[in-house]
């Protein structure tokens, strides 16, 4: 019986110090990666000096794409939606078949024209500064949001895993601290270094808790048919407003989530074009490793422990390893892959967005003010941001109120109205600045305009038919885009 | 393959697997999956598949030969607002 470290602590004083030891790993690389460095500069420190080769490149791209979101959030989903959340493998792999459109050539445009944050190639591209603003202010709302949803997850599960004994903002502070160590001492490259080590784990232990659910609980053929008699709800096919919802969620992870900075800054960081390529082709089969093996024990649970609430099955996972018998000592070893791979999953985009963020308030916010600052004076000053940021995100993630979370969850509505400038500026060189800006512009209002209606008072649901409100953006978005395009072509003419 | 038509297949694939056609509850299973739910893995499977070929065969044509999207080509260019690359270059 491993010994517990409080009441309700699922992890033992044991489990605590491996963790301990993992954590301390994770500084260990940084500190490899401060030495690996280059020069003391904005591109070695924020893109590893563009040396991501295939290995790192995967991992860190695998790593970054999985949040926290992967282990809790989708088995949570697919236990409240069942089979019809079979979509989370659909929408991961269209995140990919986005990147594969862009990512070529912005890969070869960023390494010849050295560019370091997104917001660099926008500018570069349309040469219109309210339009560079505008992509970099939705930029920052998407990466803060992240930090701070995973921030508040990582609290939790600390928490509840070692019973209490490391209280929420401890756990917060603790690894927030690990994060902001590594990352400031070898910037992309500890990052990207980590992210390998956190890949693996997350992979494995995806992989793992299939297997021994699989074998427990399984074969999925007699889930199904108890599915079928005990459960039928999640068994049908979904409404035409599940559909819809179906369809819209795979229209934004395309659109958002491949054209997160964070992701984009992989693109830039590739060592080769033949690496990232190679990356990109592993990548599009992740999901069915990943999101679909976590769906899949989801199902299983809606079957296997039917009757939870909305929070009771989001831990779905730890049900399923409590059920296996706390007291069995392989057990306990798994309970901490488990925990291992969730905080595996939720830093890995944490410490990712975090330099990225920093990135984008030293290279287009503070250089465009201070033309004149050398690289050597950005580079600490981007180390400065990273810890003023960290700490920002630390009390913010204490003190905000219930009511502000559920808006700041409406991360991807609003930043999925960027894509369509990173897009249409690689893959349409005729369109110029302003039908983008214009679009961005629109996509936005009518996003607020939903948001409001919904949230401020009750007059819409959540999804309009079934569609995210950022969709409906996004339809605004690139209508105008076109509209105002036309209207340009015309006067030309 | 054109530009065009590679677009349409990466998002049109993909909503493909939504089960448009199916309503309800059917008894039919395949490898515990109801049919509808079936389906829609294997085009998802065929989706990973198609964007891993797309980048062996397309790779050259994605990367494109032209330097689109300089300030020239813009109807913006606003010479005091150079990019923050070139204020770096300056610096």
């Amino acid at each position: 019986m491993p010994e517990t470290g409080g009441a309700g602590a699922i992890l033992g004083t044991g489990g605590i110090v491996a963790v301990g030891l993992y954590m301390l790993t994770l500084i260990g690389v940084g500190i490899w990666g401060r030495f690996a460095r280059k020069e003391v500069s904005p591109p070695d420190y924020y893109l590893g000096g563009r040396s991501l080769g295939f290995l790192v490149l995967f991992f860190t791209l695998y790593a970054s794409q999985y949040s926290g979101n992967t282990l809790v959030g989708f088995a949570g989903r697919a236990y409240r939606q069942g089979y019809a959340f079979l979509v989370g493998a659909t929408f991961m792999i269209a995140v990919v078949g986005a990147l594969a459109l862009f990512a070529p050539k912005l890969q070869r445009l960023a390494a010849k024209h050295n560019f370091i944050t997104p917001g660099d190639f926008i500018q570069h591209r349309f040469g219109y500064r309210p339009l560079t603003i505008a992509f970099s202010i939705l930029g920052i709302w998407a990466l803060a949001n992240y930090i701070l949803s995973n921030l508040k997850a990582i609290g939790h599960i600390v928490e509840a895993t070692t019973g209490g004994v490391i209280p929420f903002a401890w756990g917060v502070v603790i690894l927030a601290l690990i994060m902001v160590i590594y990352e400031t001492l070898g910037g992309m490259r500890s990052v990207a270094w980590t992210d390998l080590i956190q890949g693996v784990i997350l992979m494995v232990g995806c992989l793992l808790l299939f297997v021994i659910v699989m074998v427990k609980y399984g074969p999925m053929t007699e889930v199904a048919k108890r599915a079928m008699t005990e459960r039928p709800e999640i068994w049908q096919a979904p409404s035409w407003t599940g559909k819809m919802t179906w369809f819209s969620t795979i229209v934004i992870f395309f659109f958002g989530v491949s054209t997160y900075p964070h992701m984009v800054q992989r693109v830039f960081a590739a060592k080769s074009a033949g690496s990232l390529k190679r990356s990109l082709q592993f990548m599009a089969f992740m999901p069915l490793v990943t999101t679909l093996l976590i769906v899949t024990i989801g199902i299983v649970g809606a079957v296997q422990f039917p009757g939870l609430s909305k929070g009771e099955s989001e831990q779905i996972l730890m049900i399923f390893l409590n059920d296996l018998g706390a007291g069995n000592a392989w057990v306990g070893g798994l309970m901490i892959l488990f925990l291992a791979a969730s905080l595996a999953a939720i830093m890995s985009t944490v410490d990712s967005a975090l330099l990225s963020l920093s990135s984008i308030f030293t290279m287009d916010i503070y250089l465009p003010l201070k033309p004149g600052t050398d690289w050597k004076r950005l580079t600490y000053l981007g180390k400065g941001f990273s810890w003023i940021i960290m700490a920002l995100m630390i009390w913010l993630a204490m003190i905000l109120p219930q009511t502000v979370w559920r808006l700041i969850e409406l991360k991807l509505v609003f930043f999925v109205q960027a894509a369509p400038a990173l897009l249409v500026g690689v893959l349409y060189p005729q369109i110029k600045a302003k039908p983008v800006y214009w679009g961005m512009l629109a996509g936005v209002i009518v996003t607020l305009i939903l948001t409001i209606l919904e949230m401020g008072f009750g007059l819409l649901p959540a999804k309009p038919l079934g569609v995210h409100s950022g969709v409906w953006g996004l339809l605004v978005n690139f209508g105008v885009l076109m509209y105002v395009a036309r209207i340009q072509r015309t006067i030309r003419e | 393959m054109k530009k065009g038509l590679l677009w349409f297949l990466m998002l049109f694939i993909p909503v493909l697997a939504t089960p448009w056609l199916f309503t309800g509850s059917s008894n039919v299973q395949v490898l515990g999956f109801p049919l509808w739910g079936f389906l829609a893995l294997v085009i998802t499977v065929f989706y990973a598949l198609f964007i891993a070929w797309s980048l062996h065969a397309y790779w050259d044509g994605l990367t494109g030969e032209d330097d689109l999207g300089n300030t020239e080509n813009s109807s913006c260019t606003d010479v005091s607002q150079s990019s923050n690359l070139d204020r770096r270059e300056d610096a």
